[in-house]
């Protein structure tokens, strides 16, 4: 006796349980303070407290150990993920740049101008064997090599952390602006009119590579993995992108869609590059694929001199020093240890929070827009009109007879030959728009229909006009007793956006791929995929029933009429 | 056609689809403060001339002539019509979703174009006449038959209808729940309402209407003052029915 009033407590309470249950799942799994940094779409903060300068470089060693260059000469520090600065050193020209490594840090600027430093406080001006009025744009340094370049052409090389220097020789003698290397012996340089140059032998030797462009190059780093890549960033928004078979010798241009000066570009790991240019341009170019481009606006309206990044955290600076948390999903590492549970699941969550943002975003679009698409057409259908019924009834037939995937190919890759090109997310939206909304006109259709035929009688025998009595009384009803239908549909829907990786959306799946592409934990990616995919149709499912006893008419039982 | 005449039938006919003829040239009068009864078999056309007169059916031909004008004529505005014309289902056609005073107010709204506050006053009035006085926040699904069936009649009778159409407004009630219709109905007699209403209770009729109807296969069998008709009918086929009936 009382076991079965137990049992009977708990069944009564079970649908609360679960929802509790949910819940502490989702606190446990999502991290708190990872929901509330991505709330916005802009990440890039401005830093407080920053002083006031002209700001060419940026050198991270890590997020609390940050050097910042000014053209008043001065070097700054900051300890704090950019929230305080010192003013460590004041130089007698102008600086443009700033390089370093464990054991030291050199910066450059006008008038041939050199300093080191071995504790980042005091900072000796470096003798070069002779006086040089040419002004440094950049430093490379692999070990105990170090390479300056400048203007006309000049490139000095020391193979004894800058005890003494040689002058190397530039094919060419335009202005030098940026360099880095593979490894200490390979490397390469880019300047102005086009110039690109490599090196294979510590720079021993130069040779120029056809860039097919004279636009002035300002900035090249390589992205170095298994398939290493080469970015370079020049004026007028020039990207370039060299890889694969012909790396190192054919650039291909990248089509940014921007048309500022690009100043640096910088990829901090594997899969993401972020651009930055005139005009508070700020780009962020992720994964394989050149779709997936993001416009960053900042506030300011400056110009971008440098950008720096590790992992997630990215600085730039120009005429203000601007610090980014997380902007982008980075492709994940690949030389990491994932044996311990827990830490993957702690690096994995963020990536599947954005996925499931990404994913909700579209599907509650989709579900919206689809409504009122299902609802406008399932009146269309039951409407006295022919040809109305007709294509009403072809845009449902269309739809429910061929694959969502077609669909969504059709729209994401057919439309942009027919001179439509909308973004990703758009694609998104409409494909699953047009298919959820011709799933929901024959649920709401089938809703209206069963109304019996005497309410709308009665409403007509009143002297309601047709569309009164839709109105008031039929749709009312019908949507009532189509709510769990459109629940079932929504949670389907959700499902059904799994597809949208391969368009390469960026939801959960998507994420998950990436995910077990990198980490070879494909069991383990592919159980917190599905969960986090669960806890948002039974969340799905939970509102719309509450929804469903909110609506509840007395003494109606069952939905029946 | 007398002045006193609030409706009048000619030569109704109605084919349905699949020629099936439901009513096969009917004529009778409706007269001011008139209560006429139709009676008949099921299947013999009945309800189907009271749906021909608010125009839920089309006539197939003939003619229906209300309060002076003609409603089978293409230029009407049925609407208006309607509006005139209560019409009270055998099956209720409560709308489940709203409340009992809001099933009354939405027409009053909707068609009337009163205001919220006027409609609400004259639901109120209309369903309190119908002793409904405790039921105005309920929904149609907590109310017995009978109420629900006085409910409709006051969202009828709340658009101040000049003729009412009742389509067997007891058949779908249990027994002992009848008579609270009926004297709804009896009680709108008596204030002078002007009715039509298709029923099988012969004795009701007999006490309540000026006038009697009785079909057969879509058309009148026999016609005359209700009492006179009832106790002595002249046609062989009315004695038949009306004795099958009384004695069931």
């Amino acid at each position: 006796m009382k076991n079965t009033q137990i049992q009977k407590g708990r069944f009564e309470n079970r649908t609360t349980f679960l929802i509790a249950l949910v819940i502490m799942v989702f606190i446990i799994f999502m991290d708190i303070h990872v929901l509330s940094q991505t709330t916005g779409e802009n990440y890039w903060f401005y830093s407080e407290n920053q002083p006031s300068d002209d700001f060419t470089d940026v050198l991270m060693i890590s997020p609390t150990d940050v050097y910042f260059t000014g053209i008043t000469g001065t070097i700054y520090h900051s300890t704090n993920y950019t929230n305080t600065f010192t003013s460590i050193f004041s130089a007698s020209s102008p600086l443009n740049t700033i390089d370093g490594n464990d054991t030291f840090l050199i910066a450059a600027g006008d008038a041939g101008y050199v300093t080191k430093s071995t504790d980042g406080e005091t900072w000796i001006e470096l003798d070069l064997g002779q006086a040089y009025s040419e002004s440094f744009k950049d430093i490379e340094i692999q070990g105990d090599n170090i390479w300056l370049i400048g203007t006309n052409g000049l490139i000095l090389y020391s193979n004894n952390s800058g005890i003494s220097f040689v002058k190397q020789n530039s094919v060419r003698a335009e202005q030098l602006n940026s360099i880095d290397f593979m490894n200490a012996s390979t490397g390469f340089i880019v300047g102005d009119n086009g110039l690109i140059m490599k090196t294979s032998n510590y720079g021993s030797s130069w040779i120029t590579i056809d860039s097919k462009t004279t636009l002035n190059l300002n900035s090249i780093n390589l992205e170095l993995s298994s398939s290493p890549r080469i970015w370079i960033g020049g004026d007028q928004g020039l990207f370039l992108a060299s890889y694969g078979a012909t790396f190192g010798e054919t650039f291909l241009v990248i089509d940014t869609g921007i048309t500022e000066n690009i100043n640096d570009v910088y990829s901090p790991i594997f899969g993401i590059v972020w651009v930055v240019g005139d005009s508070s341009t700020i780009l962020g170019l992720r994964g394989n694929e050149f779709k997936n481009i993001q416009l960053l606006e900042t506030n300011a309206t400056i110009n971008f001199n440098a950008v720096y990044a590790i992992n997630n955290e990215a600085i730039a600076v120009g005429g203000e020093i601007y610090f980014n948390k997380e902007g982008l999903v980075p492709v994940f590492s690949t030389d990491v240890d994932w044996s311990d549970w827990w830490f993957f699941v702690s690096e994995v969550e963020p990536l599947l929070l954005k996925g499931m943002v990404a994913a909700v975003k579209v599907i509650v679009v989709a579900i919206v827009v689809g409504f009122m698409i299902g609802l406008f057409m399932a009146t269309l259908r039951t409407i006295r009109n022919r040809p109305l019924n007709i294509i009403a009834t072809a845009y449902s037939d269309l739809f429910r007879n061929t694959p969502l995937l077609v669909q969504l190919f059709f729209i994401t890759f057919g439309l942009p030959e027919l001179g439509v090109n909308p973004p990703l997310f758009m694609d998104a939206v409409i494909a699953l728009s047009l298919n959820t909304g011709a799933y929901q006109s024959e649920i709401i259709r089938s809703g209206i229909q069963a109304i019996p035929k005497g309410q709308m009688e009665a409403a007509r025998s009143l002297g309601m006009t047709n569309v009164q009595a839709m109105k008031e009384i039929i749709l009312p009803q019908a949507v009532r007793l189509t709510i769990p239908p459109l629940s079932n549909e929504a949670v389907i829907l959700f499902l059904n956006s799994s597809l949208l990786s391969v368009i390469a959306y960026e939801e959960i799946t998507r994420v998950g791929t990436i995910v077990a592409n990198a980490t070879f934990l494909y069991s383990k990616t592919f159980i917190l995929v599905a969960l986090t995919y669960f806890i948002v149709t039974y969340s799905i499912t939970q509102i719309l029933r509450s929804v469903e006893r909110k609506l509840k008419i007395p003494g109606l039982g069952g939905g029946a009429l | 056609m007398s002045e006193d005449t609030l409706l009048k039938v000619e030569n109704l006919h109605k084919v349905f689809p699949g020629n099936v003829y439901a009513v096969n040239g009917i004529n009778f009068e409706v007269k001011n403060k008139q209560v006429v009864v139709i009676i008949g078999a099921s299947g013999s056309g009945k309800s189907t001339v009271l749906r021909c007169i608010n125009r839920l059916e089309v006539p197939t031909d003939g003619n229906i002539i209300f309060n002076g004008k003609s409603i089978t004529d293409k230029s009407v505005d049925l609407n208006q019509v309607r509006s005139e014309i209560g019409f009270v289902f055998q099956s209720f056609e409560l709308f489940p979703h709203l409340t009992v005073l809001r099933n009354v107010t939405l027409s009053l709204e909707m068609v009337r174009k009163m205001e919220p506050k006027d409609a609400e006053a004259k639901a109120i009035e209309v369903l309190s006449d119908l002793d409904l006085t405790d039921k105005f926040d309920a929904y149609p699904g907590q109310l017995s038959g009978g109420q629900k069936q006085r409910v409709a009649i006051a969202r009828a009778l709340a658009m101040n209808p000049k003729l009412m159409l009742f389509d067997e407004p007891t058949s779908a009630l249990d027994p002992e729940l009848v008579g609270y219709v009926l004297d709804t109905i009896r009680m709108l007699a008596e204030k002078g309402m002007t009715m039509i209403v298709v029923t099988h209770q012969i004795r009701f009729a007999e006490e309540v209407a000026d006038w009697a109807v009785y079909m057969t296969e879509g058309k009148i069998v026999e016609q005359g003052h209700a009492k006179e008709m009832l106790r002595n009918p002249k046609e062989e086929r009315t004695k038949q029915f009306l004795s099958s009936t009384l004695n069931k």
